[in-house]
């Protein structure tokens, strides 16, 4: 059964797939920013990649402990197949629902 | 450089906040490796700031997050509104209802709390006006009152007055100040109107400056008209302007009668001030040639205002190495004087006054104590109580957190109810604090006008409110949530708590009994010390008497001829006045807060040097005067009417007097000299009893006598006796003077006994309050040892079925119940003692030795308070008694 994404949700997953094997939350918040082109707050982030672990669509394992972290390690994401399948379904419902729709012009034009 | 890591205060609280959260490490890590980057950017500050912010936006973030997640899931019917609110203000409604079933409980809360607060928020009002703002003026900091420090030990040597010339060569040589001059003026003033003896200050030309006040209308002095003969000028206050001439705007310009002498009036001080004394008119300090000469005579307060950069300590070091050369220079006159510099500030609070309220202070804040501490005390019984209801509530699904809400929600309905009853109570004490003083001695108390509740009184009372919230509500707040649910339901609330419970709760019992026996003790010591100060026998009778104070005005009495005149006539007059059986004049009447010392000069009895220089009390009196008091003639006789001007000089001597200065041979017939133009050798005629002349004397100074009429001066007390109340007299007294002089006020009308009772004024404010707190505290300490009592019976009702079951008498019963509240009562009562002997031995140095520690009320009120005990435990004893066995069994 595929879960619902929340909008943030989505987005997260994403860039956690975009960033590849690096993605810990520092790198993921900061591909959201670039690429989505709005600011995300730290708490949000930490408690949506939290909530997607427990919903099941993310995976995390840690790295090795870091000096300039305080010997701390990077929780690393990776997105397991059920999310996987959570962001296909999402796509497939808007591409079809966005078959034939003509949008802005400013879509028209490029 | 030391740490290059995060804050670790942000760091720690952050870990403490999310810890539980599976990633926490990992956000702990990635925050540093950000801050880590971000300290290249932005260097430590800013890294820190951001540190800081982006931690605490995570942390909220994280926190809401729990919190939502651990939610039931939502009601399908949701309550509108915020949940969190709604549920507030419902647990509040709760709460009012909870308490409004116990009213007996609540109200003695609220009444307990009311009356500690109460008690607090007023000597926080009097401590915030005397001693925290006493009086406003701008840049008080930058001013300074230069005091003489007299060689000689006694009350207030450190502040003694400065003597003209030395004045004069500390305001030439001082560079880090600006000095002047104030010489205290009892000014008459005549025209138009009934004439009116106003307070009023000779000063320094640049007073007025100094002040950093300047003039509201026209102008201050001028540098010339500090000067003999160009004098004539004065700047009234704001508020005689508008009382006497009506706020006339053409005031500046016109002539009045000042001391007889026509004063044109240049200026018009600022609204509100009246520094010092609340003074009403200011004229310049001229000194005379002669006056300037004088080392000898002290007499000038003076006050310096710094100029920049300059400190209090370098002014001091200043006016002291001046001092220094000024006691080599003179020795007769100087040898070991020096001087203090103090603040402004610090030097108008009242001598005593600090030390008075940190007395009263203690004292309030033990009732703050108690009050707490029977709160506390009625709360824990009421949650142990409620264990039962309070577990139900926990096993229907109410979290930790709402139960705690709801006792800290009652506790503080509770808080806010009791601060909301102390302001009344409050203000009425402070009402009545301000009717008690009297005026006349309410003008010397800086800032006693200004007291009033205010918005940081009220701000002090909201902060005390919830401090004792916090101390009283939390406390059984956590105590009771922690109940274990099936504990609570199984025993029916007869332990729910165990041995820590029982510790505690004996705790608050000895503490209560301690704090009350500290409060009823001190209360005690007070009431004792200020009755004896008012009413034991001070040499003389003070009942029946008069006083009234006339000063001859400048011009018309300008000679001592004339002054005697005036005054003989008066008491011609007098002595065939109908209700008027004795009719006397004093320069100073017993007890009030004037006095008159003299060097005097003992014929034989030469002194080595100025050090020894002998000092004693002077009196100048009329014949009869001892008669007219009651004070005891010892030996010899009183004045008569042939003791004139041409007759021997003559003198009386009191007992003191005679013991030192002529070894206690029999004086009669030695003489003395008067230091100061009258050179003239005395011969002692008669020797009378000691006169204390001031409560707060611990030894009563030598004094001597001298007839009036050999010794005339202008300012004199008459002095009325009559055979029953003196104050028919006053308007009989006024008349008589009227009747001589239509111009001359009379002023400072008082019976002598008020005379004395006003000089005590201060002792018996603290009396009074001790007195209420006392008995405050023994009936805080009663209600709450009833209370534990009660409680601790209600907890015993099955044991003591049990007990009389198995064959137990009542008296049995009976004694292992009150026993144990008496050995508590007893430890209370050994901890008090001591807490009361500390507090009394501080109030015996503080209250200048009107108290005194005595055995005798450390006794009674030990009794008085267990007996209270006793009757608290005995009563709900007794009623554990008189429940059957049978139902004591099935009690739950």
């Amino acid at each position: 059964m595929d879960t619902y994404l929340g909008e943030f949700e989505h987005l997260v997953l994403l860039a956690v797939l975009r960033v590849g094997t690096d993605a810990y939350a520092v790198p993921v918040r900061a591909e959201i920013e670039s690429r989505a082109g709005r600011a995300v707050s730290r708490g949000a982030l930490y408690t949506t990649l939290d909530r997607l672990e427990q919903k099941g669509l993310l995976r995390s394992q840690l790295g090795d402990p870091l000096p300039e972290r305080g010997g701390r390690a990077r929780r690393y994401y990776s997105v397991s197949s059920r999310g996987l399948a959570s962001l296909r379904a999402a796509r497939e419902s808007i591409e079809g629902l966005s078959a034939g729709v003509t949008l802005e012009p400013k879509q028209a034009r490029s | 450089m030391g740490h290059a890591g995060p804050p670790r205060l942000a760091e720690w609280l952050l870990r403490r906040v999310i810890q539980g959260s599976p990633a926490a490490d990992a956000i702990v890590g990635d925050l540093a490796e950000e801050h880590h980057a971000e300290r290249r950017a932005r260097g430590r500050l800013g890294a820190g700031a951001w540190y800081w912010r982006e931690a605490s936006g995570v942390a909220a973030r994280v926190l809401v997050a729990r919190h939502r997640a651990r939610r039931p899931a939502p009601s399908p019917f949701p309550i509108p509104g915020d949940p969190f609110m709604s549920g507030l203000w419902r647990d509040f409604r709760l709460a009012v209802r909870l308490l409004a079933h116990q009213r007996a409980f609540a109200c003695i809360v609220v009444l307990t709390l009311a009356v500690g607060l109460a008690a607090n928020a007023t000597v926080l009002a009097l401590v915030d006006g005397l001693v925290l703002r006493p009086f406003p003026l701008r840049d008080i900091d930058r001013l300074v009152q230069v005091f003489g420090v007299s060689p000689e030990p006694g009350l207030a040597a450190d502040r003694r007055d400065v003597s003209p010339a030395d004045f004069v060569d500390f305001q030439r040589e001082v560079r880090a100040a600006d000095l002047v001059a104030l010489q205290w003026w009892d000014a008459t003033i005549a025209g138009q109107t009934e004439p009116e003896r106003l307070q009023g200050f000779k000063v320094s030309p640049a007073f007025f400056q100094a002040m950093g006040v300047g003039v509201a209308m026209g102008r201050g002095f001028l540098g010339e008209e500090a000067q003999p003969g160009r004098d004539r000028v004065a700047v009234v206050s704001d508020a005689l302007w508008k009382r006497r001439f009506g706020a006339d705007p053409h005031l500046v310009g016109r002539t009045i009668t000042l001391e007889g002498e026509p004063h044109l009036i240049v200026g018009i001080a600022p609204p509100k001030f009246d520094y010092p004394y609340g003074s009403q008119v200011w004229s310049p300090l001229a000194l005379t040639p002669d006056a300037l000469s004088s080392r000898q005579r002290r007499y000038l307060s003076v006050i310096g205002r710094l100029h920049d950069g300059a400190s209090p300590a370098q002014a001091q070091a200043e006016i002291a190495a001046t001092a220094a050369r000024l006691a080599r220079q003179f020795p007769t006159t100087n040898r070991g004087w020096t001087v203090n510099t103090m603040p402004l500030a610090a030097s108008v609070v009242d001598l005593g006054a600090a030390a008075f309220l940190g007395v009263q202070q203690v004292a309030t804040l033990l009732v703050l104590l108690l009050a707490c501490v029977n709160v506390a005390n009625l709360l824990i019984v009421r949650a142990a109580d409620r264990s039962k209801e309070l577990a139900l509530r926990v096993a229907l699904g109410a979290s930790r957190w709402r139960v705690v809400r709801l006792l800290v929600l009652e506790s503080l309905t509770l808080a806010i109810a009791g601060a909301l009853g102390a302001i009344p109570l409050a203000w009425a004490a402070l009402a009545a604090c301000r009717a008690a003083m009297p005026p006349n001695i309410a003008r010397f108390i800086r800032g006693w006008e200004e007291i009033d509740i205010d918005v940081r009184v009220v701000g002090g009372l909201a902060l005390l409110a919830v401090g004792s919230t916090i101390v009283f509500g939390l406390l059984p707040a956590l105590r009771a949530s922690r109940v274990s649910l099936n504990d609570a339901l199984k025993t029916g609330g007869r332990t729910g708590g165990g041995g820590g419970r029982h510790r505690l709760r004996n705790t608050m019992v000895v503490v209560e009994v301690a704090l009350a026996l500290t409060l009823l003790i001190a209360a005690g010591l007070s009431v004792r010390g200020t009755t004896t100060v008012l009413f034991r026998d001070d040499g003389y009778d003070p009942d029946g008497v008069m006083t009234l104070r006339v000063s001859l005005l400048g011009v018309r009495y300008d000679t001592p001829d004339k002054q005697r005149a005036f005054f003989e006539s008066l008491m011609d007059d007098a002595r065939g006045a109908l209700g008027i059986e004795g009719a006397v004049l004093a320069n100073v009447a017993p007890a009030s807060t004037r006095d008159d010392t003299s060097g005097v000069e003992i014929e034989g009895h030469p002194v080595a040097d100025a050090s020894q220089r002998r000092e004693a009390a002077r009196r100048i009196t009329t014949p009869g005067y001892f008669q007219a008091l009651r004070i005891r003639l010892l030996d010899g006789r009183d004045f008569a009417r042939g003791d004139t001007p041409a007759a021997m000089p003559v003198a009386i001597v009191s007992e003191t007097m005679a013991r030192r200065y002529w070894n206690g041979e029999n004086p009669i017939g030695r003489r003395f000299r008067i230091e100061g133009p009258d050179a003239a050798w005395r011969t002692v005629v008669g020797v009378a009893r000691d006169v204390r002349h001031t409560w707060f004397m611990n030894q009563i100074a030598p004094t001597y006598y001298v007839p009036f009429a050999q010794y005339p001066v202008g300012d004199m007390v008459l002095l009325l006796r009559g055979p029953g109340d003196p104050s028919p007299l006053a308007a009989a007294g006024r008349h008589l003077v009227l009747r001589r002089d239509a111009g001359q006020p009379v002023y400072e009308v008082r019976s002598l006994r008020r005379v004395r009772s006003d000089g005590a004024v201060g002792l018996q404010f603290a009396a009074t309050f001790m007195g209420v707190f006392g008995l405050v505290g023994l009936l805080l300490a009663g209600v709450g040892i009833y209370a534990i009592m009660a409680y601790a019976v209600r907890q015993r009702t099955h044991e003591i079925g049990v007990r009389r079951a198995l064959g137990a008498r009542p008296r049995e019963v009976l004694a292992t119940t009150l026993g144990r509240g008496l050995r508590l009562t007893a430890i209370g009562l050994a901890v008090g003692l001591a807490g009361a002997y500390g507090l009394g031995s501080l109030m015996e140095r503080t209250l200048f030795g009107s108290i005194h520690v005595d055995a005798l009320t450390f006794v009674v009120f030990t009794a008085v308070l267990a007996m209270a005990a006793i009757v608290a435990s005995i009563v709900p004893a007794r009623r554990a008694l008189r429940v059957d066995p049978i139902i004591a069994l099935r009690h739950q």
